[in-house]
């Protein structure tokens, strides 16, 4: 049964709970977004005034800026290494059957599941036991564990729809493995790839807890915004804030476009 | 004729299951032969061991008389059109029809020539540039014969290419595809399940069951002469008659019956008193008869079944067995095909063909 078709009160009902629902998901994200363009210290309405001061103040703060770096070259690397991992466990599951296969996938899309909490302190007891911890390459480790799931769902799925005897075709036209996997497997991934660039870049981006326990004193953008947290409570937070989402739903955004662009490729072509 | 293609004593297995035992087949050069059989027949598994996408077990496969044994699939010249087709849908049709060419290293100016040549052949050199996803079924398929006709092998293994066609278009690829074949003189291995394609494309068919060669011959022997009565009925035949060879009052061979006697064809006299065989009758020899026939049967008419240019039609004798006998329209014209009527059919000994009473295959069917 369509929304039009029910009567109009319970119509206008449910649209009044979805107003609602998204309300109280969005509803912290926009007033901290608000009051960071707010000239006034405190969080008041009515509001004082518009005003750049606070970006202004974070973005003259030599600690907030390289945070900003280091999260982005953590990101970056992370992204990278991820996707690469995740690739090889999705491609792995697509084209083998082997003994343990589920415990297999199970281990493989196990890290998100495990509270960060818990991840961050293993991962901090781990690599200081075999001192790789307190540099930003310490993050760039513990990220990868917790993005390389994400990134091999998204691939995993992409080869779940290819055609069985594609990568047979090309060995049959004298393509080596090797050859196959350049010119067929990666080029068919492409769209799932990318996207799995961009979003675990925006999980490494955002992540908190791991980054605070492994980075020692090179802070990334969330732990420093703590830090600031942690020594007075002033907008300057709405506006890093405002900063920080607005990269990280960027990156979704991205990475939920470039696949669903390719999704409907796809039904075009069925329906042919 | 030289063999292009020898398959000697070749054995696969998966796990516990064989899925082709000892088999050998000479295929010549220049010759289309066509591999039939039903699903898990073995059909299928002994084309991907001649492209190399599976190992033999034992036994050895060679290609121009040079053995396979150890030989990657990209490493041999056996392209294979897919039941799928397999094309690249993130290629173009002529990045698809170069890949080959591109993997064995042409330079591009040259395989671009060379796959336009191809095009142009199969009629679809307009389409170059254009997406695998903006064509329909049967350019694909032309695509697909492209890509793997370009480096120009001696041996084309196709897998069921024409399945996912409709009926028209089935036609029309057919005479695509024999017209190929005899213009290039390059060997066609066809696997597939259809009667129609396989009698009437190629020179030889290999009726495949349970990993084994059951017979191989060309259409017309198998139809009139198949060995066994698994071949006969997988050819669709119906009218098998099993009993003894006796003699009968004026000293003639029969097969004595539980409808009565049947005259044996003037090849089968050599068969010995006592002995059981079968005899196949294609129903396509039977006629309509209203006394005088050197072998008769009657029987009460319990069904029929439109063909287009005839009537199949079904009775029952008085034992029980079924017959089934095609009547061409223009004689159904004064017959009134009430069911339960009475009809007598009748036929030649000599159009009666002896097979082998041979329980070895009766499972398979």
């Amino acid at each position: 049964m369509s929304l039009a078709s029910r009567g109009k009160w319970p119509r206008l009902a449910l649209m009044l709970y979805a107003i609602l629902a998204y309300g109280f998901l969005f509803a912290p994200i926009a007033a901290s977004f608000v009051f960071s363009l707010n000239a006034d210290r405190f969080p008041t309405l009515p509001l004082s005034g518009f005003s750049f001061a606070w970006y202004e103040a974070i973005l003259s703060d030599r600690a907030v800026w390289d945070a900003l770096l280091n999260s982005l070259r953590v990101a970056f690397l992370t992204a990278i290494l991820s996707t690469t991992f995740g690739f090889g466990a999705a491609y792995t599951d697509y084209r083998y059957n082997f003994f343990g296969k589920g415990a297999y996938l199970a281990l493989a899309l196990l890290p998100p599941t495990v509270p960060v909490l818990v991840l961050g302190l293993a991962m901090l007891a781990f690599l200081s036991r075999i001192s790789l911890s307190g540099e930003l390459y310490s993050v760039v480790i513990a990220h990868s564990v917790l993005a390389t799931p994400f990134a091999m769902a998204i691939i995993r799925l992409r080869l779940s729809q290819i055609d069985p005897a594609i990568e047979g075709a090309a060995w049959n036209l004298g393509a080596s493995p090797w050859r196959a996997m350049r010119y067929v497997i990666l080029p068919f991934a492409r769209p799932a790839i990318i996207s799995a660039l961009f979003l675990t870049m925006a999980v490494s981006f955002d992540e908190y807890a791991m980054a605070w326990f492994v980075s020692g004193l090179n802070e990334t953008v969330p732990v420093r915004v703590l830090s600031i947290l942690q020594g007075s409570v002033s907008p300057e937070i709405n506006a890093i804030g405002s900063i920080v989402f607005t990269i990280s739903i960027a990156l979704v955004v991205l990475a939920q476009v470039i696949y669903t662009r390719n999704q409907n490729s796809q039904n075009r072509r069925m329906s042919h | 004729m030289s063999s292009v293609l020898q398959i000697k004593n070749v054995t696969k297995r998966f796990g516990a299951a064989t899925a082709v035992d000892s088999l050998s087949l000479d295929v010549g050069a220049g010759e289309f032969l066509a591999i039939m059989g039903s699903s898990g027949s073995g059909k299928s598994t002994l084309l991907r061991m001649i492209a190399g996408l599976e190992q033999p077990s034992e036994g050895d496969i060679l290609l121009n008389d040079v053995s396979t044994r150890g030989l990657a699939a990209h490493e041999r010249d056996t392209p294979m059109v897919w039941q799928s087709l397999a094309l690249f849908p993130f290629l173009n049709v002529l990045e698809n029809v170069e890949f080959g060419l591109k993997m064995r290293g042409v330079a591009p100016a040259e395989r671009r020539k060379r796959a336009m040549t191809w095009l142009e052949r199969l009629e679809i050199e307009r389409f170059a540039k254009r997406a695998i996803t903006e064509l329909s079924g049967g350019q694909r398929q032309r695509v697909a014969l492209a890509r793997s006709l370009v480096t120009e092998p001696p041996v084309l293994l196709l897998d069921e290419p024409l399945s996912a066609l409709d009926a028209h278009l089935t036609m029309r690829m057919q005479s695509v595809l024999s017209g190929l074949q005899r213009e290039l003189g390059i060997t066609f291995v066809y696997v597939t399940h259809s009667h129609s394609e396989a009698f009437s494309m190629s020179d030889r068919v290999v009726i495949m069951s349970e990993g084994r060669i059951q017979q191989i011959g060309t259409p017309r022997d198998l139809y009139l002469r198949p060995v066994s009565r698994f071949v006969a009925e997988f050819l669709g035949a119906n009218n098998i008659f099993s009993g003894e060879v006796r003699e009968d009052h004026q000293g003639e061979k029969v097969l004595t019956t539980e409808d009565g006697p049947i005259r044996l064809p003037e090849r089968a006299y050599s068969r010995a008193l006592g002995e059981r065989i079968e005899l196949v009758v294609s129903s396509d020899r039977l006629v309509l008869t209203d006394g005088e026939a050197p072998n008769r049967l009657s029987g009460r008419l319990i069904g029929e079944e439109f063909i287009g240019a005839g009537v199949n039609l079904f009775l029952e004798t008085g034992s029980g067995r079924e017959i089934i006998i095609q009547v061409p329209q223009r004689e159904l014209n004064d017959l009134s095909l009430t069911p339960g009527r009475s009809l007598t059919v009748g036929w030649l000994p000599d159009d009666g063909h002896v097979i082998e009473s041979d329980d070895r295959f009766r499972h398979v069917s």
